[in-house]
Formats: C-alpha cells, structure tokens, sequence
C-alpha cells in the first residue's frame, strides 16, 4: 500500500490504499446511476457503528471500489504518503475490527485504520441484518418553493448550508453563457462578465495564461461585450475594497474546475438565499463547509482566489435581487 | 550487601496505586500496578474510537509513535465511572511470543485522579476477587487491608484474549 486515501466514515477514520478506488462521486450524483445499476452499496459509518445503512447525505462522497460501492461522510485527505510504515493492530482489538483494518498507521499524530476493501462486504454478510448495507430512495420530486429565490430566512450560520438548496433558475441563467439564440433586454454589468469570465476559464479551450484575455473567450458571443473594455462603480468598488490585483486574481480564477465553482457557487448562493433582505452578507473562505473547503485545499487552490470567487457571486447575487426588487416596484 | 538486598526488595515492592470510586464491602478499592509497570502518567490522551469495540476499550491513541488500546479501568473491573478529571496511565505487561519468549504489550488506562505511589502494607491480608463482586478472570489478587482493599488487575486477557 503506497498512497492512501484517508475518509470518515461515521466517528471513524479510515485508510483506503488508493489502488483500490476506481472512482468516486458525490451521493447526490452516484444516487440515480446505482438506482440503475444495482450493485451492493455500502455506508461504511453505518457498518462500523454496526446500524442498518441509512440515507447518505447528499455531500456524502460514493467511491467504486472493486464489486460494490462504499459512501463514506468525507474524504479528509486524498494522496496520503505513508512515512511510517503499517503495524498490526493491537491485540486487544476486536476480531471483526482486526478482520476488516488488520494494519494501522500513523497520520501525524493520528492512528488510522487501513481498510481491507475486500473485507467489507464479508463482514457487512457476517453483521447480517442489513448492517451497513444502503437501501437507495426513490427520486424525489422536486419541490418548487426549493427554487423560490424569495424564500430568505437568516443568515447565522453560512457553514451549515449545504449543497441541498439549487441556487435559483434565474442565476444559472445569468451565470451561463448566452447563446446566439438568448436576447438579452439589458447588457450585462463589469461583475456579470466577470463571472461569465470564470465559466469561461473552465473552458478546456482556454488556457490558464491566456487567462487575461478570458473574458474575450467570450467575445466570439455577440451579444457579450469584452470586460475590460469598462469598469462598473460596483467593480470599481470591490476592486478598492480588496487591494490584491483583481488582474491577477482574475488569472489564478482560471484554475478552477468546474466543480469547485459549482460547488462554491451552489453554496454561495444557498447562503445568499438565507440572508434577510437588505442584510449585507459577509461570506469568507473560513465559512466554507469543511468538504468543501477540503476539496479547494486539496486542489492547491488559494484563498484568495475561491475569496474573490464568493465576492464575485454575491455581488452577482446582489444585483440579481436588486433588479428583482425594481421590477417589482 | 544484605543491605543492598534489602533496597532491591523494597524497591520490587513500590507500587501505584489508583482509588477507585465506589467501595467494596465498606471498603476503599484501589488497583495496584507494579512500579516499573507503570511508564507514564499523562493528563491527557487524544482517544480515537475503534469500531466493534466493546465499552471499556475506548479506542486507539498514539504514544511515542506506537499505536496503543485505550481501555477504561472503571468498566474493564466494573467500578463506577468517576466524577471530574481523568489521568491516562501507560502500563506494560509481558504476554508469550508466538514464536516463543515473550513480548512486552503496552495500553493506556484511563483512570480517576486519584493516584498514589505507595509501598505495600506490611499488614494485609490475601481475599478472593468473587468475594469482593470482581471478575476473577481478570484480576490477579486482592488484598485487604485496614484502609481498603487493593485489587492487582492481570491486564493480559484485555490486552491479548487470544493469550
């Protein structure tokens, strides 16, 4: 075992050597494809807390292993290098957990349990009961108030909001590139092209240093005119407010994945959506769910750049409920 | 040289004591270590839980690198759980080698506070670990004494069933 992959699963830290996972997913987007596909599917906090599986959250991550497949609540470290080489587990430790993780590790100061992946289903068999074993729901039919943009309530705490809640139908649409097709009533502002830009930058077309002309990618669209053409108050304000080169910011921004701004721009929005009206929302990096926020330290993303990210969809979001609030004046 | 005897007798017979909660028969129970059993007193241990562990092992922690069971003296002997601070105590015992010989094994054991170290009485009697509502498959020797009862815990069936 060279790389381990270390996960929680329920109170329990575990080791996955690295070679034994063939993919993973987040729950949410594994659920329909294993409705489907019908192979054994494991929750691995439920099997070590001996309990019949439950329903995983939908930031529980679903990683293929060899014949099944196991959710566990997070990935805490994926890549891990063992310096200190496996021992065997004490002695005084149970049969099934000697059965299961035969060989521990020390992660800085923590003991991890290495998981014998072909272990699990036996033991899952040995517990009998459905112990472990995830019984995966019916879709659910969504309902419409999820995607009521109005729906506000308090904002005290952003990092408990999760990916559950869609941003609004309206932000996506805005967020998206505007195809040939779309007329547009009013041209976008310097923060709308700025977030355009960072769609663009996940274009597999556009290189990482070409990202300062990222905004022109866009320029191939008519109804798209280049950023840096002008500079909106609001730009102008945020960039006084955060004296880092948005120049340069912009540049790093081209090395997020589309994951990482679905995932921060879902999340974003999911706290916008919690704040009162006229509440000025404060959201930093340190607020980010810990998933998440080990997902952008695990891509070597900086601070600075998934900061500027979050800016950028608020202020998105800001004017997006501010043209709302005209409208309906 | 007979003086020197003399230490060497005295020092086998220093041990730790560790007061248990609840008594006895009236009497104050302490479990009582050898000396050179005992290797560290700690006032804190980052216990990381175990899956299908029973309750009186608490998990793994990590101590000079070695990865060590963490086992709860109260529910191990079937005392009650003791109000405010805990120490963790690292003791070694010996268990046979499969190969033969023998290998030392090490635990952290959490217990009360409440912990001396103390020679033996000169003036107490041997009791029976049934006598006293103890698990004899556990314990080593009970000893009564005016002040209490010291109980010598045997920490090889916890720490290697399968010796």
């Amino acid at each position: 075992m060279k790389n381990i992959c270390i996960v929680q699963g329920g109170r329990f830290l575990l080791g996955i050597s690295e070679q034994d996972i063939l993919g993973r997913m987040l729950w949410d987007e594994a659920a329909p494809l294993l409705r489907q596909d019908g192979s054994a599917v494991v929750q691995l906090g439920a099997l070590l807390a001996q309990q019949p599986g439950g329903i995983p959250l939908p930031d529980a991550v679903c990683l293929e292993l060899r014949g099944f497949f196991l959710i566990v609540d997070q990935i805490v470290a994926n890549g891990v290098e063992l310096i200190n080489p496996p021992g065997p587990l004490p002695p005084a430790c149970p049969r099934l957990a000697a059965r299961l993780c035969p060989q521990v590790t020390i992660w800085g100061d923590t003991p991890v349990l290495l998981l014998k992946s072909t272990q699990i289903l036996p033991v899952a068999e040995e517990l009998g009961k459905g112990i472990g074993i995830v019984t995966i729901p019916e879709p659910e039919k969504e309902s419409a108030a999820v995607l009521e943009p109005e729906a506000a309530v308090p904002c005290d705490c952003p990092a408990d909001a999760t990916a559950e809640e869609e941003p609004p139908e309206e932000f996506f649409a805005e967020m998206a590139v505007p195809d040939e097709s779309a007329e547009t009533e009013e041209l976008p502002s310097a923060a709308e092209e700025e977030c355009l830009a960072f769609v663009d930058a996940n274009e597999p077309s556009t290189a990482p240093a070409e990202a300062d002309s990222c905004a022109s990618c866009s320029a191939d669209e008519p109804e798209t005119p280049a950023v840096t053409d002008s500079k909106s108050k609001e730009e102008e304000k945020f960039a006084s407010e955060h004296p880092p080169s948005s120049e340069q910011q912009k540049k790093d921004a081209a090395a997020i994945d589309e994951e990482t701004f679905q995932k921060v721009m879902v999340w974003t929005v999911a706290c916008f959506k919690r704040c009162k009206p006229g509440e000025k929302l404060r959201l930093g990096v340190e607020q980010l769910p810990p998933e998440l926020a080990a997902m952008v330290w695990q891509k070597g993303l900086s601070k600075n750049i998934i900061q500027y990210l979050i800016d950028q969809i608020v202020l998105r979001c800001q004017e997006s409920a501010g043209r709302r609030g005209k409208h309906a004046g | 040289m007979q003086a020197e005897r003399k230490d060497k007798k005295k020092a086998a017979m220093k041990t730790v004591a560790v007061r248990m909660a609840n008594s006895t028969q009236g009497r104050e129970p302490a479990l009582l270590f050898a000396a050179r059993q005992a290797e560290e007193v700690l006032p804190d241990a980052e216990v990381h839980p175990l899956p299908f562990a029973p309750d009186w092992l608490l998990g793994l922690s990590t101590w000079r690198r070695q990865v060590l069971p963490v086992l709860d003296a109260a529910k191990l002997y079937g005392f009650d759980a003791a109000a405010g601070r805990h120490l963790y105590l690292v003791l070694r015992t010996a268990a046979p080698a499969a190969e033969g010989g023998r290998r030392l094994l090490r635990c952290l054991l959490k217990i009360p506070s409440q912990i001396s170290a103390r020679e033996l009485p000169a003036q107490c009697a041997a009791s029976s670990a049934a006598e006293n509502g103890l698990d004899p498959a556990l314990i080593k020797g009970v000893f009564a004494h005016e002040n209490g009862l010291l109980i010598v815990p045997d920490l090889l069936p916890a720490l290697c069933p399968a010796a």
